[in-house]
């Protein structure tokens, strides 16, 4: 076929490597980051699944029908299934209310228990679980009714001795809610506590683990009825998940930057391409071919190589992977788990998209070349709508953005982004051009280096927009890295809370803040907590006020009020106002998402009954609240005053130094006041953002091998011209010096803009992702605004006058040769 | 007249053609030319530049259609006929010799002579030998692998001549065959190409600045203005 033996000749003859090259890494760029990413993604999933107790978990009042563990064993699946609920534990005189869990093989199905011999003992993983006749208490409960291992106690109608002292769970959950002391038995021991009557308000977890989960999930969860709830990560351990989630998304971001930055490499190298193809095409029509046949040789042409250079690309990256992964993973996990075959098919048909969404307006270029230009070289050709072009481009970058993110928000936002970027960027470029015009006529350097950008505003204009793209790409992954990592960082940073102390009576507040400071401690402000549940909205009932919209699950229960002035860390207003220390009683600020969920307004009224009174407040502000934060963090704050009628316990967060001795030393000195320790969740948080950190960091080298690319495939595509121009220059006695000084001015120039465009262009995508997918606060860089222009402008310059040497040290009689040929 | 009414191999009448400025106001290139060129005929357009040559060189190709009147080859109207029905004639009857050579870079100097061959639909190993047979009678028997860029002028010229009539065309153009070479060269080229009209019995029009080129040729024509006039030779 003639066209695979053209393709052939043109490799043989090097005239096909840039495009090849860039075909490759863009695949091989891509390939490997997906790859890492999400053998680091699989990594951080597999992990935090243990947080779960399982892939999937369901919560009922009652089991689950055997037809749904029927099927999900039909799946391959294995499921366990628990028994949670609240009651009284004895022993002698002592009495606690304790949250019990009854269980039974093969729970756990991922993680593992961590139990002590004693309650001063250390933790070690067990697979066992609690026999019958035995209770594992943990130490919260063992210190409030003074037991240890050996000593038994009351469960319902029931003793039973306690063998062990739980550390750990791994399907507990962090939140304070879930803190009460905890009590785990066996199942089979459970009838003989006569604890579980009908009507006894109890919540099954039924667990499935195994590599169907998610498909079993797809299946089950459209028939659960409404008091069957299916939760996942994200809303079974929204601590973790929160963070979880956010990881993916910066790893789908930086992912999705690095296609970006590719597809610019091929649109430059490809359009280079259709431009030394521009004689070959109308050499072909002149020799009696179609325009068809002309477009099937080069599509074929392109086609193939893209499909060579993409497998070549995708067998690179798998090449690289393991020592990408070994320099990754020994710093984060012993195995990384592998990736499977996903990113290669993706790698390889992310290279074909890109070539086809960026290169397809080159082919119809080269199809329309009339055979009259092997006579007339200025002949005009017919050129392809701009319409077409950037639409072809951005249909291609969005398609892939969605196949990359799966995520419908990120891929409108870069999308947008985008194509703001390429608008501004042709705005700018003309206004730049223009005012750049009247330097023409300053001679010498900046003449002939600005003649080139002034006198092709289509070629500037393409390579601006290029240079913004990369710039654009690389900033927002080095600022993912820097900014948004340590951003979120500092909100669990190593001085973060690590431990709740409830239940701290009126008459011990001063007592144990003494007690915490004396120790040397960090402690967040004590808060009273009094219950309460929402019941009316502006005068109606919570129900009317919401009419046909779901009410939310967090007012259907008891809520968690507090009085206070003092903000503290993790909680900002973000709309009104917190209070001042003149305010009265009778205000409160909201949550700003159940306030959005609940429709409020400021000035809006609430009525909330506290056992058998009632509290009304306006409500003057809402607040942005960090769950992640660990510190106490509460959807209704009121202001001083509003609850003091209230009897009311008071609550605080702690950074421990020594987690397990000062907790046990807290607790014996305050016995009813129940100190927890959270830093195993805490250590998990940070091992994900760790890792999300290292494989940002890792993205980031490969678009910067890929910036440098497009770079230079950029620089390239405007060499014939700078070439012929550099010759007429040298044949009338300018000396290189002369050209030097004029590829400085011109590549400087061209930098200068593109690092304009790219901060601009930074501060606009990443305050769309940061407010609206991150929820992040966003930082307005303003010294991006000086730095970007000068680093691009001295970058460029840098690697133009390299890639343009030739030009500078050969002959004009060799240089013209060159270019005739 | 109508081309049936001519045993000439190519017919032109009343062909006139132009184009619109970046103003919009028609600019006229060529006015009313009449041509007829008999089968092994060698002709020669000699004006000055800015005249129209190349022009009218496109339109008896087939390279572009007048804007008005019509050229008949071989009695087929090339207006009548398709972009694909001109292109299809051009690979079978017409062959091309340019002033900047037009070779590809890529391509050695046989894999260039090749080309048109393999784009007719010849097998590669025929397509090889017949282009290496023509080079050879160019004079480039030894050059066969060499690109280009690592031909002088003058052989870059020859292997565009052996391009030309590798296809055995009944029709040669030649636009400003001589006008990248020295004189000693273009000579040289010019005595190439004649002998190949004479021996294929191919018709040669050719486009020319340069004087003795054009009086080799069996007639002159002249183009000024627009105008077309034949030179008594």
């Amino acid at each position: 076929m003639i066209a695979l033996r053209l393709l052939w000749r043109e490799l043989r003859a090097g005239h096909l490597t840039v495009l090849a090259i860039a075909i490759a890494v863009a695949v091989m760029a891509m390939t490997s980051t997906h790859a890492v990413t999400t053998r680091i993604d699989r990594a951080m999933v597999a992990e935090a699944t243990t947080l779960l107790g399982g892939d999937l978990r369901v919560r009922s009042p009652k089991s689950l029908p055997a037809a749904f563990t029927d099927q999900a064993e039909s799946e391959g699946l294995a499921w366990a299934e628990t028994l949670e609920f609240a009651s009284v534990i004895g022993h002698g005189e002592a009495f606690e209310l304790s949250a019990l869990k009854v269980v039974e093989a093969p729970y756990p199905l991922t993680g593992a228990l961590e139990v002590a011999d004693s309650k001063q003992g250390i933790g070690e993983t067990t697979l066992q679980l609690p026999g019958s006749g035995e209770a594992w208490i943990d130490l919260q409960l063992a210190t409030r009714l003074s037991v240890d291992v050996g000593d038994s106690v009351e469960v319902g109608e029931r003793d039973l001795l306690v063998s062990k002292i739980l550390v750990f769970e791994p399907d507990r959950g962090g939140s304070f809610f879930s803190l009460t002391p905890r009590l785990m038995m066996n199942r089979v021991d459970l009838d003989s506590t006569d604890l579980v009557q009908p009507g006894s308000r109890i919540r099954v977890y039924t667990l499935f683990s195994g590599a169907n989960a998610s498909r079993f999930g797809d299946w089950l969860e459209p028939q659960l009825d409404i008091s069957q709830k299916m939760q996942g990560l994200v809303d079974g351990r929204p601590e973790v998940g929160r963070a979880l989630t956010r990881s993916a998304g910066y790893l789908s971001l930086a992912g999705l930057l690095t296609v970006l930055l590719a597809g610019a490499a091929i649109a430059l190298t490809a359009r280079r391409w259709s431009e030394e193809h521009l004689v070959d095409s109308a050499l072909f029509r002149a020799f009696g071919m179609s325009g068809a046949a002309v477009l099937r040789i080069f599509t074929t042409q392109l086609v193939v190589l893209g499909a060579v250079a993409s497998l070549v690309g995708v067998g690179l990256a798998y090449l690289v992977q393991p020592i990408l992964v070994s320099t990754v993973s020994g710093l984060v996990t012993a195995e990384l788990p592998s990736a499977g075959w996903r990113p290669a098919v993706l790698g390889a048909v992310t290279g074909m998209v890109t070539l086809v969404g960026f290169a397809a307006p080159s082919l119809i270029y080269l199809r329309n070349i009339p055979p009259i230009r092997v006579l007339k070289r200025d002949y005009p050709v017919a050129t392809v709508s701009r319409f077409l072009s950037y639409g072809l481009a951005m249909a291609s970058l969005s398609g892939l953005c969605f196949l990359y993110s799966g995520d419908r928000k990120i891929t409108i936002f870069v999308t947008v982004g985008v194509f703001a970027l390429v608008v501004f960027g042709l705005l700018v470029g003309r206004l730049v051009l223009l005012v750049l015009a009247p330097l023409e006529s300053m001679g010498g350097a900046w003449r002939f280096g600005l003649q080139q950008l002034v006198r092709n505003p289509y070629t500037s204009a393409g390579q601006l927009i290029s240079f913004a793209l990369t710039g654009l790409a690389i900033s927002m992954i080095a600022l993912i890295r820097l900014d948004l990592i340590a951003t979120w960082n500092t909100q669990i940073a190593e001085d973060a809370p690590n431990a709740y102390a409830m239940n701290i009576t009126g008459d011990q507040v001063q007592a144990f803040q003494d007690e915490v400071d004396g120790m040397g401690l960090m402690r967040a402000p004590l808060y009273p907590i009094v219950r309460g549940t929402l019941q009316t909205v502006n005068e109606q009932p919570v129900d009317q006020w919401m009419g046909e919209e779901e009410i939310p699950r967090s007012v259907q229960r008891e809520l968690a009020l507090t009085q206070t002035d003092d903000l503290g860390g993790g909680s900002w207003v973000v709309e009104g106002r917190f209070f001042e220390s003149n305010d009265p009683g009778g205000l409160v600020t909201v949550e700003e998402q159940l306030a959005s969920r609940l429709g409020l307004s400021l000035g809006d009224r609430l009525s909330f009954s506290v056992g058998s009174a009632a509290v009304e407040a306006e409500v003057v502000g809402f607040r942005h609240v960090q769950w992640e934060s660990m510190r106490p963090n509460f959807f209704m704050v009121f202001s001083p005053g509003s609850l003091s009628e209230f009897e009311s316990t008071y609550l605080t967060s702690v950074r421990l130094s020594d987690p397990d001795t000062q907790t046990a030393a807290l607790s014996q000195a305050f016995p009813a006041v129940s100190v927890i320790s959270v830093e195993s969740i805490l250590e998990q948080i940070r091992g994900i953002l760790d890792r999300s950190a290292k494989a940002v960091g890792f993205v980031l080298w490969f678009v910067l091998v890929g910036g440098v690319l497009v770079l230079v495939a950029g620089i390239r595509t405007s060499l014939p011209t700078r070439n012929r121009e550099a010759a007429l220059l040298r044949s009338l006695g300018g000396s290189s010096r002369n050209l030097s000084q004029a590829q400085w001015a011109e590549f400087f120039v061209l930098g200068a803009v593109s690092g304009f465009l790219a901060a601009a262009g930074t501060e606009a995508l990443g305050y769309m992702l940061y407010t609206s997918v991150f929820n992040l606060d966003w930082t307005w860089h303003w010294l991006n605004w000086l730095l970007y222009p000068l680093i691009a402008g001295f970058g460029i310059a840098f690697l133009g006058r390299w890639s343009a040497r030739e030009s500078r040290k050969i002959s004009p009689a060799q240089l013209l040769r060159i270019i005739e040929s | 007249m109508s081309a049936s009414d001519s045993s000439a191999l190519l017919v032109a009448k009343e062909v006139s053609h132009g184009f619109n400025d970046l103003e919009g106001r028609y600019l006229s290139i060529l006015n009313s030319i009449d041509l007829e060129v008999q089968s092994g005929d060698s002709v020669a357009i000699v004006g000055p530049s800015g005249a129209g040559k190349s022009t009218l060189l496109s339109l008896l190709a087939g390279l572009d259609i007048p804007s008005e009147g019509e050229i008949w080859f071989k009695g087929s109207s090339l207006g009548e006929l398709s972009e694909d029905g001109r292109s299809s004639l051009r690979q079978s009857e017409v062959g091309f010799v340019f002033q900047t050579f037009q070779l590809l870079p890529g391509l050695s100097a046989l894999e260039n002579v090749m080309l048109p061959l393999e784009l007719a639909g010849m097998g590669v190993k025929a397509a090889r030998a017949r282009a290496a047979e023509w080079l050879g009678r160019v004079g480039l028997g030894e050059r066969l692998g060499h690109r280009p860029r690592m031909l002088s002028g003058g052989e870059q010229q020859r292997c565009a001549v052996a391009r030309a009539f590798v296809t055995e065309p009944s029709l040669l153009f030649a636009d400003e065959p001589t006008g990248n070479l020295d004189r000693a060269t273009g000579d040289a080229i010019c005595d190439l190409l004649f002998e190949l009209n004479e021996s294929t019995g191919a018709t040669l029009i050719l486009v020319t600045h340069d004087t003795p080129l054009a009086k080799r040729c069996k007639r002159v024509l002249t183009l000024d203005s627009g105008e077309l006039s034949e030179v008594a030779t």
